[in-house]
């Protein structure tokens, strides 16, 4: 099985490449930068200097492959443009597809959000058969949808696929945009006050990484087609997930609780201020209103189709504090 | 006595929006849509989640005999329709010259030929039924003569006219009929992201289908006749009295050539 490999310098598709190849599966790693730090490096691994947005490239890099998995988007929540959102994720993905389908891949595996499901209904964990309630609230939100839709319509034309919708992933890794909870970690390691917003009763679903890539093994090896699959791990409150990393990191951090709306407004404030001077923002209210809606969710399906066997929140956790004091 | 809101085009969009409004408001739901298009999924959840009774019919409404199959279905299950929402509706699609003659036929079959049937066919359940409501979603774009949206634009007039008229002549019946046209809404990821793109006027008088369902139920139960959602929408038919017709064709042409090629 030879797999190209979209998002290898990416913090979930890094450690797939790697995972791969461990396998012995042959990879083909579509790399905008060969020289970049964050390349997986394996004797199985092959770079291919492109980008999904470069058809081409593509092609090039698809030659040999018998399947794809397509982890490459862009994620940050920050950036206002929607344009960066819809060439990588919309239209790099319709690349990726139309390669695929040229050159008949068996399997498609694409790595999509579960915040494409929108906010749970009230308490309600999120399945996959849960109708999307409200409308999108960011840009990557809407164009990982519009992705998966362009995924779907690719099934009609003969390209098997799996999507995977993955909740909040956390865990040793790359620092990137997509690891909000490993920054989380270090500042309640680090820090002795944290300025956190009165909502933390709301839920969400966390993920371990190996899980991630655990999940993409399996939907690359199993029978299944065609289907969606939520990839969660535990649910739990801010407040818990605070309260664990904690005592995990025997950390001293007080929090200090401030209401939502006068946090969210000061974050407003502050960015437009480092606007005018020049600096990118930090939190941006969209970024914030993202985080404080509830997601709880369920993958009960992924567990009963693809044998997916979640991490406990405990036990990652504790796997990923050790990685990140060691990095200190 | 138990009694339903009938809801055409309910699987996605506004008419999922107004399902779900009306499922938390403990309304006990009717609902049409094409077949293929989640449906029967979004029937059971609202079913699951918000204890009211859900009815489903996948029936393609460009085809006459769909309305007689809804009024069939009523009848033998004997159900009492209260509120009736003309919801589904096909979206314009681009220039005149370039639409298929079967694209344009079953535009005018959708928007006008079936909540006018639907209308006469479920009227005396209606009128049975008082305080009785129907519910007509038309557009802004019945107001306005706009390019690409030249048979859409017509339909939609066609609907508000005769919801109007309706509604007169319905008066003494117990039964008020409600016209709500709005403009842009994030419904599809295709308009969303259209939506998104366009100048800021534009974006700022987007509705979320969600806070247009709202507005359109709430009309809806105090029988008001014709109504624009959102402040800006309000502004702009302001304007529409007060700008000469060639400041704003130029304005419409503007917007509209801001339309992505579809990929």
């Amino acid at each position: 099985m030879i797999v190209l490999l979209t998002g290898s310098t990416g913090y979930i598709g890094h450690q797939l490449a790697l995972a791969l190849a461990q396998k012995h599966i042959k990879v083909h790693a579509l790399v905008r930068d060969r020289n970049s730090l964050n390349i997986p490096l394996h004797k199985n691994i092959r770079l291919f200097q492109g980008d999904i947005c470069d058809y081409q490239s593509v092609l090039k890099a698809i030659i040999g492959c018998s399947h794809v998995i397509h982890t490459a988007a862009y994620t940050n929540l920050k950036c206002k443009r929607i344009d960066h959102f819809y060439n990588i994720n919309v239209r790099g993905t319709e690349n990726v597809l139309q390669a695929s389908l040229k050159y008949q891949i068996k399997k498609f595996i694409f790595t999509s959000t579960l915040s494409v499901y929108g906010p749970s209904y009230k308490a309600v964990p999120i399945v996959e058969t849960q109708p999307r309630i409200t409308s999108y609230s960011n840009d990557y939100e809407l164009t990982k949808s519009m992705a998966e839709e362009l995924v779907k319509k690719y099934r009609k034309k003969g390209l098997s696929s799996i999507i995977l919708n993955v909740s909040k992933v956390y865990g040793p890794g790359l620092s990137t945009f997509s690891n909000g909870v490993n920054r989380l970690v270090s500042m309640i390691c680090k820090k002795d006050l944290l300025i956190v917003p009165n909502k933390l009763k709301i839920v969400s679903n966390y993920v371990f990484i190996k899980d991630v890539v655990n999940a993409h093994l399996l939907a690359l090896e199993s029978n299944s087609k065609n289907a969606n699959y939520i990839i969660g791990g535990e649910n739990v409150s801010y407040m818990t997930l605070f309260k664990t990393i904690k005592q995990l990191t025997n950390s001293k951090v007080r929090f200090l609780k401030v209401n939502y709306s006068i946090l969210r407004n000061a974050f407003f404030i502050i960015n437009s201020i480092r606007y005018l001077i020049g600096l990118s923002p930090i939190i941006t209210p969209s970024v914030l209103d993202a985080l404080f809606v509830n997601r709880p969710s369920l993958s009960d399906k992924a567990i009963a189709e693809l044998n997916y066997r979640p991490t406990s929140l405990g036990l990652g956790l504790m796997k990923t504090t050790k990685h990140l004091n060691k990095l200190s | 006595m138990k009694t339903y809101i009938l809801i055409t085009g309910a699987s996605q969009g506004l008419g999922k929006a107004l399902a779900l409004e009306c499922a938390t408001r403990k309304m006990n739901l009717i609902l049409i849509a094409l077949p293929h298009s989640g449906l029967g999924t979004l029937s059971n959840f609202i079913e699951d989640n918000f204890n009211v009774e859900v009815h489903f019919m996948e029936l393609d409404l460009s085809a006459t005999k769909s309305c007689y199959e809804i009024f069939n279905y009523v009848s033998d299950n004997k159900l009492q329709i209260q509120y009736l929402v003309n919801n589904a509706g096909v979206l314009s699609r681009g220039m005149f010259n370039d639409l298929s003659d079967d694209f344009v036929l079953k535009q005018i079959e959708v928007n006008v030929t079936t909540p006018t049937l639907l209308t006469k066919l479920l009227l005396d359940n209606l009128k049975g039924n008082r305080p009785a409501s129907i519910l007509n979603i038309s557009s802004m774009a019945g107001f306005f003569a706009l390019p690409k949206k030249q048979v859409y634009g017509a339909t939609k007039a066609y609907l508000t006219s005769f919801s109007k008229s309706l509604n007169k002549e319905l008066k003494n019946d117990g039964v008020s009929v409600t016209t709500i046209c709005p403009g842009g809404l994030n419904t599809t990821t295709r308009l969303c992201y259209q939506n998104r793109i366009m100048g800021w006027v534009t974006r700022k008088s987007v509705l979320n289908p969600e806070e247009a369902a709202k507005i359109a139920i709430d009309s809806m139960l105090c029988r008001k006749k014709v109504i624009v959602p959102g402040f800006v929408n309000k502004c702009l038919m302001a304007l529409d009295w007060i700008l000469p017709e060639a400041i704003k064709d130029w304005l419409t042409i503007r917007e509209i050539n801001k339309f992505p090629k579809p990929i």
